[in-house]
């Protein structure tokens, strides 16, 4: 009889019943890697299956879920901190795990996150950044190169960290890098923002779908894979189904130019996470090596799951620069990684 | 012995004939030690509508709010 | 765990199973299976854990599997070590003779971050007739030398290092674990405590000279650790040549010192401070002053009754 695992758990919960003790060990091990401990919890609480789960593999769940609540309460206090400070005529945007929660998302329910994302209008971001400063967030200190890199071509400015509480605040002014070549202009989904309290916004239903598929290929990432494409799955399940609102979603990320990605992203979900009738979504080559990588994750050895992270992270610098940015870009990279020394 | 109360983002603990509050701000850790008097005031609302002749309390304890909100705790 | 304990199974023995399939370890409430390629944690290990539930292969769940894995040194250095359990490696690579300490802080972490659900405070504790002592301290305080002395003198060793209080009861509850001694504890306790059984020391760790005392059987007693709760919070200082002094403390200074070394801090709450503050103002607290071990013990022992 197969093992069962992590993922199986998570898409069929009642395979808990079929779980022997010593399998426990690899799925919590996972679980913890992968930061999925807190909604495997929430998903065997929700299937009304958590007694069947021994004792002491309880006691990981319940820190998880206890973890993931205070975090989730910590960041969304940063966001209040941050609101009461700026002008009430700037208007935030969450992202992310800050999103998911301000929205009472499913997949916010165990969901572990510590950084505050947050989005505002590029007419704005110098003054909402020094304003960060000036209340304790602290810029990196970063090469000339990066900082030029950050400034021209991404979507965000470098992660700041609260010079005491250590919490970390990604301010970002677009879901995707200016310089790639599927940019999306920023007024494509501003006028879609929905307001969930006096000026803290979040992106409409269906464009934080499409943000959460195009953030996971662009991070190019494997650990946070198989993490990213589970928020992934129960968004969808939550906000427009497997079957008709399928269609929908793809044609408004169509309608961003963004559709043979978001269809990667979520062909990849439906491979590892969807169960039952769902619609029939395509699975090209990315969405192979997104489903391969996720399931290697972060653990080292495996080829064929490290051979797709290379290719995954090559394939984010693609998309996230053109040809003639990218090749000096990686180059000098590539000497920093070899002299040790930063410009 | 011991007396909880809460205001906001801000929890403080007080004990029997002991001149000390102990502050906590569960969502960002921060911990303080201060003058229970001021923390009681600040709760009961007392700073705003204080008279004359208490400007002495009122002054610490809008001190100690101001400490607070620096740490970024809404009182409200 | 099986019937079996170490120090049942002989040190070569102990050494196959690290290099093997994994060691298992019943540390407190919590299952270990340790493995290490080092080939320097079987004789530490079998000296301290002599008296713990052990098991020569895996079976079954367990809370930390951990890794003490040799690393290639480069040119420069030797061989090192670096601690792992489920992918996190919290510590940087250690030379490898500090092997087993690294074991022991590695543990440390592990129990203090699965304890979350509690109060976990940075302390050393000790019991008697059910109720806590908590010596919590900065280093150079003291404390684990204080503990070693009252662990092997009549107290109950629940930990050297943390103190877990449960949120909902107030009890603490006792990992059993050696005692960790810095520098010239290591002869203080030796000379004072001649049968204890202590491993070799082991120089120039980022704590100075460590060595390990095995805890007395009394420890590994199953039971719920202190269900009556902490009885007594005594802060020590340890200063040359001085005489014994005593200070009563407040209980908001006890709780705001607390709340200063708990681990878990992030995760307290309304509710786990509310419960803390209930268990400290049930406690009498103290600050004692002291150069001679003796002095503090013999105040202790009289002082900190139920």
């Amino acid at each position: 009889m197969q093992t069962i695992g992590l993922t199986d758990l998570l898409r069929l919960p009642e395979c808990v019943l079929s779980v022997v003790e010593a399998d426990w060990n690899e799925i919590i091990e996972h679980a913890s890697q992968s930061q999925l401990m807190g909604q495997l919890a929430a998903r065997l609480k929700q299937a009304n299956l958590y007694d069947d789960i021994p004792k002491a593999v309880r006691r990981h769940l319940e820190l998880a879920e206890l973890t993931s609540r205070q975090r989730s309460a910590a960041a969304m206090w940063e966001v209040n901190v941050i609101r009461r400070a700026l002008d009430p005529k700037i208007r935030i945007v969450l992202l992310k795990g800050c999103a998911y929660s301000a929205s009472a998302d499913e997949n916010a329910v165990g969901r572990m996150f510590s950084d505050v994302d947050i989005m505002v209008q590029r007419d704005v971001l110098e003054t909402v950044e020094s304003h960060l400063i000036s209340l304790g967030w602290k810029p990196p200190r970063l090469s000339g190169y990066d900082s030029r890199y950050y400034r021209n071509w991404m979507h965000e400015v470098p992660a700041m960290e609260h010079v005491r509480r250590h919490t970390v605040v990604d301010l970002h002014h677009a879901i995707n890098p200016p310089v790639s070549r599927c940019y999306i202009s920023p007024s494509n989904y501003w006028e879609q923002v929905v307001e969930l309290s006096k000026g803290i916004y979040v992106l409409s239903p269906v464009d934080r779908i499409i943000h959460c598929a195009l953030h996971l290929i662009q991070e190019g990432e494997s650990a946070k894979l198989l993490r990213d494409l589970y928020d992934l799955n129960l968004l969808i399940d939550q906000h427009c189904g497997w079957t008709t609102g399928l269609s929908s979603l793809l044609h408004r990320a169509n309608e961003l130019g963004v559709q043979s990605q978001v269809q990667s992203a979520v062909s990849a979900a439906q491979s590892i996470y969807a169960k039952g009738d769902t619609g029939h979504v395509t699975k090209d080559w990315l969405g192979s090596y997104l489903v391969v990588a996720a399931k290697v994750g972060p653990k080292k050895g495996a080829f064929a799951g490290q051979l797709a992270g290379l290719i995954l992270l090559a394939y984010s610098h693609f998309i996230k620069m053109p040809l003639r940015l990218l090749a000096p870009h990686l180059l000098h990279k590539l000497y920093i990684k070899i002299t040790g020394n930063k410009t | 012995m011991l007396s909880v109360r809460v205001l906001g983002d801000v929890v403080g603990a007080t004990f029997k004939d002991e001149g000390e509050a102990v502050l906590f701000i569960p969502n960002s850790g921060d911990s303080m030690i201060c003058i229970a008097r001021d923390w009681l005031n600040l709760v009961d609302g007392s700073v705003s509508g204080s008279s004359p002749q208490d400007a002495q309390p009122a002054a610490t304890a809008a001190e100690l709010h101001s400490r607070l909100v620096h740490f970024g705790a809404n009182m409200v | 765990m099986g019937s079996i304990l170490l120090g049942e199974i002989s040190a070569p023995d102990i050494d196959r199973c690290l290099r093997g399939a994994g060691l298992g370890l019943q540390v407190g409430t919590f299952r270990c299976l340790v493995r290490s390629d080092t080939g320097c944690l079987a004789e530490p290990l079998r000296l301290l854990y002599r008296d713990y539930p052990a098991a020569t292969s895996p079976e079954g769940f367990y809370d930390f599997r951990i890794l003490l894995k040799k690393k290639r040194g480069n040119l420069w250095g030797g061989s090192k070590v670096e601690f792992e359990w489920a992918g996190h490696s919290p510590f940087p690579p250690l030379p490898l003779a500090q092997t087993h300490p690294l074991f022991e802080w590695g543990l440390n972490w592990c129990v203090a971050t699965l304890s979350g659900c509690h109060t976990v405070i940075h302390s050393a504790v000790v019991e008697r007739d059910g109720r806590a002592l908590v010596m919590p301290g900065a280093p150079g305080s003291g404390k684990s030398t204080l503990c070693a002395a009252l662990a092997l003198a009549g107290w109950r060793l629940l930990s050297d290092e943390l103190t877990i209080v449960s949120q909902t009861s107030g009890a603490v509850e006792g990992v059993p674990r050696p005692i960790s001694l810095k520098d010239g504890s290591i002869d203080i306790i030796r000379s004072r405590f001649p049968a204890a059984d202590l491993t070799q020391p082991v120089v120039d760790t980022r704590k100075g000279t460590i060595a390990y005392v095995r805890p007395p059987a009394p420890a590994l007693e199953i039971c719920t650790g202190a269900d009556k709760g902490i009885g007594h919070i005594v802060f020590p200082r340890f200063r040359a040549d001085a005489a014994l002094a005593v200070e009563p403390i407040s209980h908001a200074m006890a709780l705001a010192e607390l709340l200063e070394n708990t681990f878990n801090v992030g995760l307290l709450g309304v509710d786990g401070f509310q419960s803390l503050a209930g268990v400290v103002a049930q406690a009498e607290c103290y600050a004692v002053e002291y150069s001679d071990l003796s002095d503090i013990t013999a105040w202790i022992d009289t002082t900190c009754k139920p």
